[in-house]
């Protein structure tokens, strides 16, 4: 497994909300309400996961009247990489979502 | 469609226009994300967001120990034949600066003095990093991949150390050398030009990665391949 990943608080938030639940496929705006993410952080995040093969993209399938939208799903080595991270950092996931409570 | 609306899904679409071919597929999942936000305002500071992705160019991950001495001996090449830029040019703008500031000649009011001494004293700190930047440790004279991997990490470690140190304040030096010389400039009376100036080198400065993290990022890349035994 490829372990070249530079562990930020950000990465390992991002990393604890794919864990959350590893078999479903996530959108962007979710990941980054759930998180507390602006797009600007998040997606060099996904991109580098992405780049290091620890998370796979795919294009939703399209619906009459709503544009297709790009989902992501950590890979098995990126759910082995993921869990390893975490556990080592529990605590890094300890902190509250910059968006959690706002009314949408 | 309100106004904001308009202007986030615009944003988002020209930074799809305008990203590079591998960054394509993620401009395009974020301008797809603009329809699914509810708020405008979230809308449009997630498209803005979007415009750093045309930025991101995260370099090629090492993939084996002969690339790391590859790294290496390109680095070295690099640096022994560019001059160290930055150090010239800001050792320039201290003397420039410094002399707006002392020679009574120089027709400017209290203002711009004190934007041309902020500038000389942000120049100098500039200058100072840079130059350390600069100041390689000798290259292995070995043609042994080992020697070269052991350099590079060591040179690595080494900026890592510049970045998280003394140069921590690199990005907000450039900010402030850039606001100060703003201030400086003789007859500058338009407010709102000035403020655009300052939002748009904090633009850039929000643009830039941070060194220390970049160098030590590298230096995972290759802790991450010797643990391995060479491969990736």
């Amino acid at each position: 497994m490829n372990l070249k990943m530079r562990r930020s608080p950000q990465t390992l938030l991002v990393l604890g909300e794919f864990l959350a639940d590893e078999q479903a496929w996530r959108y962007g705006y979710d990941i980054s309400r759930a998180t507390g993410l602006k797009s600007g952080t998040l997606y060099p995040i996904l991109m580098r996961l992405a780049e290091y093969r620890l998370l796979e993209t795919s294009w939703e399938t399209a619906v009459e009247g709503r544009p297709p939208r790009h989902m992501y799903k950590l890979t098995e080595d990126g759910l082995r990489y993921a869990r390893a991270q975490v556990a080592r950092e529990p605590f890094a996931l300890a902190g509250e979502p910059a968006f959690e409570g706002v009314g949408l | 469609m309100t106004i904001l609306r308009r202007l986030a899904m615009r944003i988002a679409e020209e930074a799809v226009e305008r990203a590079k071919p591998r960054c394509k597929e993620w401009a395009e999942g974020l301008e797809r994300e603009v329809a699914f936000i509810e708020s405008d305002w979230r809308a449009l500071g997630w498209a803005i967001g979007s415009v750093r992705v045309l930025f991101q160019n995260p370099p090629k991950p090492l993939g084996n120990s002969a690339e790391i001495a590859r790294a290496g001996r390109l680095f070295a090449g690099w640096r022994e034949h560019v001059p160290p830029v930055i150090f010239l040019i800001m050792a320039m703008q201290v003397f420039n600066n410094g002399l707006r500031v002392v020679l009574p000649t120089c027709r400017t009011g209290p203002l711009g003095r004190a934007g041309f001494a902020i500038a000389a004293v942000s120049a100098a700190y500039l200058a100072v990093v840079g130059w350390m930047d600069s100041r390689m440790r000798e290259r292995p004279e070995d043609m042994d991949d080992g020697a070269w991997i052991e350099f590079y990490r060591l040179e690595m470690v080494r900026l890592r150390d510049l970045y998280a140190g003394l140069g921590a304040l690199f990005s907000a030096a450039i900010f402030l050398f850039c606001a100060a010389e703003i201030f400086g400039l003789e007859g500058l009376t338009l407010p709102y030009l000035t403020v655009c100036m300052i939002a748009f080198c904090m633009f850039l400065a929000w643009l830039s990665p941070r060194p220390a993290e970049r160098f030590q990022q590298k230096i995972d890349d290759v802790d991450s391949i010797l643990r391995q035994g060479g491969e990736a």
